[in-house]
Parts: C-alpha cells; structure tokens; sequence
C-alpha cells in the first residue's frame, strides 16, 4: 500500500504515475520513478537510516547528494550487493533491496549503542594508544574492532555483472552540468571545437533544478531542457549523464564512471552496470559547483537535522516535506529559500534563526515575511534534542543569542526538522587533485581555486561565484576562452556565433558572516560532531589540539577527520575553522591537506571494466593448442603461454604420466611442442661480429648449416640466457631462447644494435610467432623423422649432432635442428605457424610404429635436470658462466658484453657457489628451495652453504636427484650433506655428485 | 627453402577457422560493425629501408612501382596501398609489405638478394600475425573500448602500434569505418574472444 505520508503532489524529478515497489530493512515501500532511495524514504517517514562508525548513534539523511555523511546502505543483495552506498546517490528502481548497516541486531536497537554511553573512554587515538601492548594481541583487537566499526559486507560471489571501459578525446571537457557548465558546453559546443560534457546526476541542472528562478522568462528547468536540446543537436558535443569524474591526473588525463545501469532492475544483455571513461582534454572546464556545509553545535547528528539546500531539493523534486515543523539555522541568505519550498510541500516553517546581528538581505527577508515565518537574528540553535534513545529523530531545538562568542539566555522550539546552513564550500577536490592550489576568501568564508598547473579553467560555483547571474556570465566567457585555448597553435578556426545570456532576476543579499563552531550552554553536556562519517567531534578536535596534533596533517590522521569515504566533504572546513580557533591562527595558516582520487567511491568492477580473465592476461596459444586439448593434455600457464603440463591416460594419476613420459623419451621416442621457445631472426652483414661481442664464445666461424650453443651475460658479468644459433645462410642467423627470456633478450639485442654498435649492419626481427616448433627426442627419433621426410637423408653424417638442414614433412617445408635438451638423440623441427599443426600431426601418425608418445613440460623438465641442462632456476641473475663449468667457453682475446666484470673480486672469489648434482640418500624428496646445510644439529645461526635450484624424481635413475649452487661445490663431491626445508620441517641427506646425471660424455645426443 | 606454398591449406590461428577453407573467414557480425579474419598470402618485413629509394628498389623487385601506389615517394608515417599489395611504415626504416599475389613463393628470398647492396634486410613473416579486418560506423566507438589514441584525429591510412585492451597491436586505421589491426599470431585467438565479448556491448 502506498503510505507516503510526507509526499506531495508535487516534484519536477518524479512521475507520480509510475509507482516503483521496493524494500529497506525487509520492509516494503512504494516509491516513485525518479526518486532516490533517499527521497523514497523521507516520503514514507522513515528518518532512522544507519547508525554511526564508532559510536552506533542513529543517524538520518542529511544531504541530498554526493556529500551524505550518513545515510550509507548495503544495496541489492546476493553477489550484486555493495556496502557503502550513499542512498542519496542511488536511483529507486522497481524491485530494489537496501539494509542498514553496521547496527546488530537492527538499525532500532542496535547493541553496540552501549559504545555511546560509552565515548568519554574513547576519544581520538584510543585504538592507538589502548591495543599497542602486547603486539602479539593485534591480531585478536583487530578482529574485533572491524566487527564494531564495520561498514557493511562485501559479496564473497563474483560479480555477475558486465562493466565496460571507453577512450575518449576532447578539445574542450566541461564538468558539471548546473548553469555555469550548461554556458560553458553551450559556447564551447557552438565555437565548433569537440566538447564533452559530463555531469553526476540524471538530470542536468544542478542547483536550478530546485530553484523557482525564472531564466529569460521561463521557469530554470524548462530553460536548462532548451539548453540540453541544443547541445544534442551539435554533432560535435558529446554528452554524459549519471557520470561522475572521480580523477585528475597528469596531462589532463580525467576518469569518469558512468553509471549506465545503476538504476535499472535488470541489464539489457551485453549492457554494461558501469563504464570508466578514459578523457584526454586539450582544456579542462571545472563547473562543479558547491557544496552547502553545516555549523556545529549540540547533537547536531540527530535524525531530522538536514543541510537546508537538501530540504529545498526534495521538497522542490521530490514532493517529500522532511518535516512537519521546521527550523531553519543560518548564516547566510541562501537557506531563506527553503521557507517556500517546504511550504509548497505543506511543511510549516516555525523559525529562522540567523547568526548574523543584522540578519538576511531585502530578497530573503521577503521570503520569510510572506510565509509569515518568524525571524530570529544575532542567534543560534546551541543544542538539539530527540526523544529518550534518539531513534525517533529531532523533537526540539534551544535557541540562543549568540554575540561574541558569548551565549544569551535560551529558548526551546518543538520541531520534526533543523534545516541548517552554514555557508558553500567551492567543490575543489578535482582542482585540488590536479595540483591546484586554493586560497580561502575571507568574505566568502571558503577556499576558492588560486592557482593552476594544467590547462584548465573553472566557473561557476567553484569559484566562489554563487549567484546564478555570475554563474551564467562565467560559464559562457569560460567556454569560449577554453575552446581558444584548445585550438591555439592549430589551424583551426572556431565559429564565431556568440551565444546570448538569458535574463533573470537581480538578487540582494546580505554577506554571509563566519559561523562554525557554536559553544555549548554553561553546564550542558552533548557531542557537536564536526564529521559525521568517521564520528569526530569538536572534542577530538580539541584534544588533538592539546596533545601537539596541531599541523592540518596530524590532525587529519590523529582524529580521521575527512579521512572517510566523503572526503570530509561537509566537515573539513568546520575542522580548520576550530583548530584555528584553539591555535590563535587563521584557517589558511592552518592549512589544507590535498583531495585525492576517486573523489567518490568507485566499484572494482569499473576499476577492472572490461579487461578481465583471459582479456586481462590474454593468453598465447601454439599452433598446436587445441590438439593437446583434444589429446588428454592438462595445459599450464608458463608465462602468457599456455602450453601442455602432462597427457593423461586413463587410470593414471599426474606423476604416473610424467614418469611415463620421462620413461618413454629415454627408451624410444616422444615429441613435445617447442613453439614458445623464443625465436629471433638475425639478418646482415655484420650478424657473426655482432654474435661474438653478444656471447661469451666464438661466433667469427659458424659456418653455414651449423648451430653453436652460447651463453649471454648482462653487463654486470652474470648469466641472462643461454640458447642455440644456427646460421642458415651466409647472412641469415635462426636465434632461440628459452620461453620466459625471448622479450629481454630481443631487447637487449635491440638495445645493442640500435644504440651501443650502430655501424654493425645488423636487423633483429622476433620470429616467435612465424614459426611453429617441436623436438623429437628418443633413441629412435631419427627413425621418426626418417619416415615423415620427404625423400631426405637423415644420417647422423647428413644431420650430425648441431646441424641443420632443410627438408619437406607432407609437402610442408620444415627446417630442422640436431639440438637436444632432454640429452637425447633429438631434433627440432620448426616449421611456418600455419603448417605446424600438420606437420605435427605427420609425426605423430609415423611414430605410431615407433611407439611415439607426448610429453609435455613436467616431462622435460625432468629430462633437463637428468641431463643437467640449465634453465630459470639456476639463471637467477646471481650466477656466471664459471659457476656452471663454462669457464672455458669464455674468449681470452675479444671483448664481450660483461667481459671487464668477471675480474672484479667478488666473481673470481674462490668461495662462489658453483653448479652441483644432488642424489636423495634416505629416498625421500627434496624439497624445491631448501638450503644445502653441513650437518644436523648445529645452533643457529646454521651457515648455508647454498641452495637447490631444481628437482625431481627421476624415472630413469629411480631416485630423488636434483641440481643446486654450492659454495666451493667441487669440494664437496661425493660428501654427503644436507637439503634442509625448515618451513616443511625436512632435512634430507644428499650426495654431492656431477650435475648430469645421464650420459655425461654426451653419446646419446650425439649418436 | 620457397616462402610459401601455394598448393597446400594453411590453418588459421582462430579456432573458429581451424578447420574452414581460407577463403571461408570466421565472422563477427553486429550491426554496425563486422570483422573478419585477414589473411594475406604475404608478410615480409623490410629493415633497414631508411630512404624512400631504398623501398622502391624492394617494391621493383617484385613487380611493384612506386605509381601504383599513388606515391612520388614512400614517407614515414604512413601507409601505401594497391589493389595487391599493401606498405605499412611501423618504425624508423621499417616497412611491412603484405602482399595478395600468391604466384611470388620467392618473394622474401627475392628481396633480400635484390637488397643485397643496401643495408636493408627482409624477413618473412607470412604466418607470424592474426590480422582482423573491421568496418563499419561502429568502428571508432568499437576501438575506443581499448585503444588510447585519439583516432579521430589520424589522417586516412595511418599506421602505429598502440594497444586494444591488453593486447599489443599495430592498427592500420584506413578511415573511420575501416582498419586492419595486426596482433601476433598466438594471441589471436584470445583477441577474437575479447572482440566478441566487447561487441556485446554495441547489440
């Protein structure tokens, strides 16, 4: 049933005709489509919201926007519910499901209130100085605390929903959609340059939207309507609705999140619930108007105080009458406006009281004679009251003459509404964020914009500019001087249709006096919060005072003032103004801390936006992907590629199949998919000179057809990576890496080429992706590719151990390599991408006879570490060509990269660890990443005597082996010592042995 | 060792393709954009080609002159197409050729022999690129998805490297309703994917 009892037929935002059903606490409600949550609920009476971080006091709504300190709900429910959410900020749709948060058993009677009565045992920094001792229990205090001062629950589900992200370029980016930004896209738009507009809110506006203004003889929004017709028809203005720029950051790059279906029940498919809009613009337009901020007094956080202009908007767009009976307090002429807007809502204002001695300006005070509203100048509300647990929100207010700080003898007025105004505060945090600096108007009692670092111009409101004729006159100038100032430089000529100011009506008004902090009575006791969100009141203001907090810095951090997710938007300058009070300073000597980014919250899901799973690290795929899918293989990610792990069988567990593998290699034949070696093409005249200054060995006398291992160092002297090149033709080098090295070394080729030897004539090309590549290992390998060839003679005499030949498999042109790393007789064959899946195929159906089985990486890795071939485990970027035994591959008389380090002293220490094999004594594992010890039982600190690199169960050997760097390791062969995993509490007792365990003098590989 | 073969099927990088006729592209089709695989016969890569001359000697070598293109001179920057054969500049002396003519199997050997006396050098790179050709009035919005550039600024046939989501690309943009974006071969797969969960968006 429709029960919006403080709803009237009235509202420029909603249609009365379209009834929105929806839920807060369990309970059902009726709303209307245009509403807020915040605005459904004030129709339908219900004050009590939330309760407050720290002390659990009941709070209300008290703003009308992006500023609530208050009013945060959990919205939606399952895996798309979201904490925090400011329900001023969200749309009613149909079907809608917010809770309270941070209250138990309910927002009504919520048992952690007891934190209220009591707040005296904890002010500011009492977590701080009451949980230091002992450190161990912080873990246990902390888990408490977060259950007190929770601020709702996160979904534990993944978002089901979509969320987009978008580029966009601008000459000119105009934000903030109320007059001055309306006249700054408007001439910006009509000068021709390419404008985007953005604005928060659905509808465009800003404060127009609840004034009774008239623009040029119509009433604001009709006016605002016939500026946003315009610019929908300029093709060159983009405009952007409920979207918020939450960034500023260098080179005038803005984020912006568009809320594209926040206030939808269900998305359209493929639509997407947010886009974050990535802006570049020439010139920056900030029209982001201002923000109204409260005055302190006496339990000024009851439900049922309000900022006076959140009155006025729900009144005005709304139809809600947040109260019967108001008071409006004020220190300025700007809240006179909301005696008729409640009155046009049947609300009846009682009194206002004005801090100033002389009160309003002719304009307001007239608004306040013709609705008959009595007027109390030179005084302030000094206290408020609710009823015995406060749930019930405001029930009175005491009124005082207030001159000179000093309090006169007070009054009591019932009322159901406060309606409070202490001045504007310019929206800055944008400005702020782009490095700008403020400077605080003394008149205007607000920090105003000083000082830009990037192109940017600001109007309007944010300028301190507050009357909606200087808002409009600013707005147009700034338009137009921004397009300038975009196409300045360029050959562009802007149109030269100026654009008319619309007329509208001259206001007087009397100049806002200072009002931040009102005294309590003599006697009385009550909290003033100063902010609402992170529950700090004037009292941890003072304190931090006393205690030396006195820069703007300590006293933002000692007391959380401004550090919640509002930004302090409606209390930082409260704050400043008191602690300049206590000090004896102004509020500029006090000082401003910077706004940072987002200037409001931001889901994760527009901060991940489209890029996601496989679109977030897009994955590489061989040529023979989905044959090892298709084939039983567990594919695993080595880097962005994914490449096959093991292929089961039936029955088999993953070791049985590794060992399977391992077995096969080494008893018959197997071949594996190689494609994500690195490859590189070296091409020119000078590529062998160019090799031999890159590798620590010769290179001058490759001849043609001919591979060469070698080993690459940085400059420092230590190994970066190892590989094969196989010159193909006289100027036509074939380069691979391992998989994880392919991108460093082709930049360190590159960087080399281009900038340390350009007279080499020498072209670098990665050839990764051209080519498709596998490596056929096994005693009976050669039998393979003797049978898928096409007519080629395979002889260890035509292809001997690192050589190289051409041939044809099935018509496919193939270039095969005798290279091995399993230690195998073996050969690489790589072949053009678009081919390779056929080729590989061919193998696989010759091999039948052969018995030739898969393998994949688990596999031969544990033929590397049988063959002791290094890989990334041992290349760790602390070890050199000495370390592994390669000493004499080194060139005594041409230089190389990392030559002139290896004689620094700690290269040639004789104490370096140095490259050993490792056998399991005890048959147990060694554990990967143990440290190689003495013995057992030495006192700690125990010397490590250096590491392991590698293991594996060897199949073939049918023990635990493994490879690792020991200090002096050609000391300790044949000793035994000792693979200690203190994290997995094992010490296993290993031989010291020669790092290649199988066929040491190589005649498998070169037979 | 002939570049390419002309007789027998080559196998698309897109699953979707694996198994059709190259003539026989995958699609994805909204309205207001299409996209659909490229797969020219040729890509070879020219280095070192630093003057304009130098290009015109490799483009005359394999039956190609400077006419053809509609260019006094090949410029860095940009982009030079005939009915056979496109020129892509992407980097200082760099130039990509890719070419339709199928009869050419030579072609990189070709080259490198006719370059022989420069410093240039050619390397193939025939089956090295997923090449997605895209057209449509949707295709700015569609490549603002991803791609920073301010692409409504680009002159007619241009040519960078730049990203799309986190793909690393080289976009040739031919207008705002036309562009080929070349990605390496081993991420086109996972590129096609991205493109038909980002045109969702424009249903």
């Amino acid at each position: 049933m429709n029960q919006q009892l403080f709803r009237a037929q009235y509202g420029t935002a909603i249609d009365h005709a379209k009834p929105l059903n929806f839920k807060f606490n369990g309970k059902a409600y009726v709303g209307y489509e245009g509403d807020t949550l915040a605005s459904a609920l004030l129709a339908n009476g219900v004050k009590l919201v939330g309760r407050s971080f720290k002390y659990h006091r009941p709070r209300g709504i008290m703003t009308a926007g992006v500023e609530e300190p208050n009013a945060m709900v959990q919205l939606r429910t399952g895996n798309r519910t979201e904490p925090n959410i400011r329900c001023t900020q969200v749309e009613l749709f149909d079907g809608l499901e917010a809770s309270s948060q941070n209250c138990w058993p309910s927002v009504d009677f919520d048992v952690s209130a007891i934190n209220n009565l009591l707040s005296p045992l904890f002010p500011a920094g009492f977590y701080n100085k009451t949980f230091m001792w002992p450190t161990s229990w912080w873990m246990k205090y902390e888990h408490r605390i977060r259950k007190i001062a929770g601020l709702g629950v996160a979904p534990i589900e993944s978002d089901p929903d979509r969320y987009a992200k978008r580029f966009a370029h601008c000459d000119v980016l105009v934000v903030g959609g109320g007059a001055a930004g309306l006249m700054a896209a408007l001439s910006a738009g009509k000068s021709g340059v390419r404008t985007l507009f953005i604005d928060d809110n659905a509808v465009l506006g800003g404060a127009l939207r609840d004034s009774v203004e008239t623009l040029d003889g119509s009433p604001a929004r009709e006016w605002v309507e016939s500026i946003r017709e315009q610019l929908v028809q300029m093709k060159n203005v983009r405009m952007l609705t409920r979207t918020t720029v939450f960034g500023y950051y260098d080179d005038n790059l803005l984020l912006a999140c568009e809320r594209v279906g926040d206030h939808l029940n269900q998305l359209a498919p493929g639509q997407p619930r947010q886009r974050i809009w990535w802006i570049r613009a020439a010139q920056v337009v900030l029209a982001t108007g201002s923000i109204e901020r409260p005055i302190v007094f006496g339990n000024n956080d009851l439900p049922g105080v309000m900022l006076s202009s959140a009155v006025r908007s729900y009144a005005r767009q709304y139809g809600v009458r947040c109260g019967d009976n108001a008071v409006i307090m004020t220190n300025n002429d700007s809240a006179y406006h909301t005696i008729p807007a409640l009155t046009e809502v049947a609300g009846k204002v009682l009194a206002i009281v004005d801090s100033r001695p002389n009160g309003a300006g002719k304009t307001a005070l007239a608004l306040a004679t013709e609705h008959g509203v009595e007027v109390i100048n030179g005084s302030v509300v000094v206290n408020a009251k609710g009823g015995a647990r406060q749930t019930k929100g405001l029930t009175s207010v005491d009124i005082h003459p207030y001159a000179e700080g000093e309090l006169g003898e007070g009054r009591t007025i019932e009322c159901d509404l406060l309606a409070v105004s202490g001045g504007w505060n310019p929206t800055v945090h944008l400005f702020s964020q782009s490095l700008g600096k403020l400077g605080f108007d003394d008149k205007l009692t607000c920090f105003i914009p000083k000082t830009s670092v990037r192109p940017q111009l600001m109007a309007g409101a944010i300028n301190g500019e507050f009357t909606t004729q200087s808002c409009l006159t600013e707005g147009a100038n700034v338009g137009r001087l921004a397009a300038e100032k975009a196409v300045a430089g360029k050959e562009i000529a802007l149109h030269t249709e100026l654009i008319g100011l619309p007329t509208c009506e001259q206001v007087v008004e009397n100049p806002i006096e200072a009002c931040w902090v009102i005294p309590l009575a003599k006697g009385k006791k009550a909290k003033r919060f100063i902010d609402f969100q992170n529950d700090v009141a004037s009292s941890d203001v003072a304190l931090a005072y006393r205690e030396g907090y006195q820069s703007v810095e300590h006293l933002k951090r000692y007391t959380t003032l401004g550090m919640g997710t509002d930004q302090g938007r409606t209390s930082n300058v409260n704050g400043l103004a008191m602690m300049a009070q206590l000090s004896g300073r102004t509020i500029p000597e006090v000082g401003t801390t910077t706004f940072r980014a987002p200037f409001s919250a931001i889901s994760m899901g527009a901060i991940a936006s489209n890029e996601t799973g496989e679109s977030f690290m897009p994955l590489r795929r061989t040529p023979m992907h989905d044959w090892h899918v298709e084939n039983g293989a567990t594919m695993v990610n080595v880097g962005l590629w994914q490449r096959a792990q093991y292929y089961s069988r039936a029955g088999e567990t993953m070791m049985d199949a590794i060992y399977r593998e391992g077995k096969q290699v080494r008893e018959k034949v197997g071949i594996v998919d190689v494609s994500t070696l690195g490859t590189i093409e070296l091409r020119g005249r000078d590529v062998a000179e160019f090799l031999n200054r890159v590798y620590i060995n010769k290179w001058m006398k490759l001849p043609v057809g001919k591979a060469r291992y070698g080993l690459m160092l940085r400059e420092d002297g230590h190994v970066t990576d190892d590989g094969t090149t196989t010159r193909i033709s006289e100027q036509e080098y074939y380069m691979t890496t391992t998989t994880a090295s392919a991108g460093p070394v082709m930049s360190h080729l590159e960087f080399y080429a281009q900038t340390v030897w350009p007279e080499l004539n020498v072209h670098i090309t990665s050839i990764t992706d051209q080519w498709g590549g596998m490596a056929l290992a096994g005693p009976d390998s050669r039998k393979v590719l003797e049978k898928a060839v096409d007519d080629c003679d395979v002889s260890n005499d035509s292809i001997p151990f690192m050589g190289y030949k051409e041939a044809t498999v099935d018509g496919y042109p193939v270039r095969i390599f005798r290279i091995t790393f399993s230690g195998e007789r073996a050969y690489e064959i790589h072949v053009s991408s678009d081919y390779a899946l056929s080729v590989w195929e061919a193998f696989i159906r010759e091999g039948k006879v052969f018995d030739i089985i898969t393998y994949g990486t688990e596999a031969l890795s544990l033929l590397r570490i049988e063959k002791g071939h290094i890989v990334g485990g041992e290349l760790d970027g602390r070890t050199t060509a000495a370390d592994f035994g390669f000493a004499g591959m080194q060139k005594t008389e041409e230089d190389f990269i990392g030559k002139r380090s290896l004689d620094r002293p700690g290269m040639t220490d004789e104490s370096r660890k140095t490259l050993v094999g490792l056998i399991s004594e005890n048959g147990e594992a060694i554990k990967r990443g143990s440290q190689l010890i003495e013995k057992l039982g030495d006192t700690p600190p125990v010397k490590m005597l250096g590491h392991i690199s590698s293991e594996y169960y060897s199949s073939n050997l049918q023990q635990h082996i493994g490879m690792g760097l020991l200090e002096k390791g050609e000391q300790w062969m044949g000793k035994t010592i000792y693979a200690a995993s203190p994290l997995t509490d094992t010490y296993v007792p290993v031989k010291v042995v020669n790092h290649v365990f199988i066929d040491p003098n190589g005649d498998r590989a070169r037979g | 060792m002939a570049d390419i073969q002309t007789s027998i099927q080559r196998k698309s990088a897109l699953k979707q393709a694996a198994d059709q006729p190259s003539d026989q592209a995958p699609v994805i089709s909204i309205d207001g954009l299409n996209i659909t695989e490229y797969r020219p016969q040729i890509i070879a890569q020219i280095n070192g080609a630093t003057e304009s001359s130098t290009l015109q000697i490799a483009l005359s070598t394999v039956g190609f002159n400077a006419e053809q293109f509609n260019a006094a001179q090949f410029d860095s920057g940009h982009v030079y197409s005939c009915d056979e054969a496109t020129v892509l500049w992407n980097g200082p002396g760099m130039w990509m050729l890719v070419c339709e003519n199928a009869s050419r199997t030579n072609m990189v050997s070709e080259l490198n022999t006719a370059l022989q006396d420069t410093d240039a050098t050619v390397t193939g790179l025939s089956q090295s690129r997923t090449i997605l050709e895209m057209e449509g009035e949707k295709l700015l919005d569609f490549l603002y998805t991803g791609c920073p550039v301010d692409l409504d600024n680009c002159p007619p046939d241009s040519c960078f490297s730049t990203q799309f989501g986190h793909f690393n690309i080289m976009l040739h943009l031919k207008d705002s309703q036309h562009a080929n974006m070349y990605v390496y071969r081993s991420f086109g797969q996972a590129l096609w994917e991205h493109c038909q969960h980002v045109v969702e968006e424009f249903e």
